[in-house]
């Protein structure tokens, strides 16, 4: 979940710090390696196609304005989360009302099973629709679980929370979506 | 024993889902005969198509170029220097409408100067000559108050000083 870096990459904290001494490239390389995490997430949270670029470049650049309050002690990407997430919360209060979760701007059904593809996205934005409704740690460790790959150990750690009890925000959450998906 | 396997899967959803891992044959048959764990699996799937698009909407290069763009464009020494041009513009806007006002007042009987190629009589503003030891001293006042503000402060600097000591400076000059 948080990043891995390989032997030949620098760490997060590396290139926070890096950054703060004036590195360009290190903030570059922080964007780039958790971009398509915080598009996933905001996305999943119900961020429409058209917004979550636009999100996204805001949720980092508040991010690198405000770096003194990362205090390193939770990961980068989820403090990144923490960050993506006030900013959908304000983008929904802006839009109270108009939020649209509809399939408007869907992908084209894909020819090969086109009722399939249909179902499929249908049940993805369900799914999304789901995701806003649940409480924020069950949404966050589901997606960190499902979409990241993070195991609960990982959770617990970037979540503020124990591996148990990241476990049954995860059950609880499969619980509720599968209710909803059913 | 199935309480077990299906924990077992529930365990390993992500990483098949994500493609870094398949199911062994006794997961399949599993599977295919506990409603649970398919519904979980169908979740996880979801999960993975709800990424696959939204991964399909970011391009992490593009976006890296644009937010330390915007980075580079909100330093404080930045935001700085585009005020002072603005302050420069605005100084040397008032003393030329100054000058014109002048000169449209007190009309100038002296030939029209030759522009010379010595800089120091270029600089020579004819509008001026006109002008009393008074109304001089206002067109002074009004000039030198803001340059002189900020041409003591070596703009070399700034380089020395951090984010919070160029804000300050900043609220300072802004009043």
């Amino acid at each position: 979940m948080t990043a891995h870096p390989g032997p030949d990459q620098a760490s997060d904290a590396a290139l926070v710090e890096a950054y703060r001494a004036g590195s360009q490239a290190a903030a570059s390389e922080l964007v780039t390696r958790h971009a398509r995490a915080v598009g996933r997430f905001l996305y999943s949270a119900g961020a429409s196609q058209s917004d979550v670029e636009d999100l996204a470049q805001e949720a980092f650049f508040r991010a690198f304005r405000r770096l003194d309050s990362w205090r390193g002690d939770a990961s980068f990407r989820s403090w990144l989360f923490s960050i993506a997430r006030n900013l959908l919360k304000d983008e929904f209060r802006k839009r109270r009302g108009r939020q649209v979760l509809s399939l408007e701007d869907r992908d084209l059904p894909n020819r090969d099973d086109p009722a399939g593809e249909v179902e499929a996205l249908e049940a993805a934005e369900r799914m999304r629709v789901g995701l806003k409704d649940l409480p924020r740690l069950q949404r966050e460790v589901f997606l960190l679980r499902v979409q990241e790959g993070s195991s609960y150990d990982e959770i617990a750690v970037a979540l503020d929370t124990t591996p148990g009890a990241a476990r049954v925000h995860y059950h609880h959450a499969v619980k509720r979506l599968k209710e909803l998906l059913a | 024993m199935i309480q077990e396997t299906c924990t077992r899967l529930s365990e390993r959803i992500s990483e098949v889902a994500r493609g870094q891992e398949t199911w062994t044959v006794d997961e399949e048959k599993h599977l295919a005969g506990c409603a649970d764990c398919r519904a979980e699996w169908e979740l996880a799937h979801t999960a993975r198509l709800l990424a696959q698009r939204a991964d399909a909407l970011v391009e992490p290069r593009v976006l890296a170029e644009a937010v330390t763009r915007r980075l580079r464009d909100a330093t404080p020494a930045r935001r700085i220097g585009r005020r002072l041009r603005w302050v420069g513009v605005a100084v040397a806007a008032a003393a030329a409408m100054l000058l014109v006002v002048q000169t449209v007042s007190a009309p100038n009987t002296d030939p029209i100067p030759t522009v010379s190629s010595d800089p120091a009589e270029a600089l020579h503003l004819p509008g001026l000559d006109s002008l009393s030891v008074d109304e001089l001293e206002i067109v002074l006042a009004s000039i030198d108050q803001p340059i002189e503000a900020f041409s003591t402060f070596d703009s070399s600097e700034w380089n020395a000083l951090d984010d919070h000591e160029l804000e300050r400076l900043l609220r300072e000059w802004e009043g």
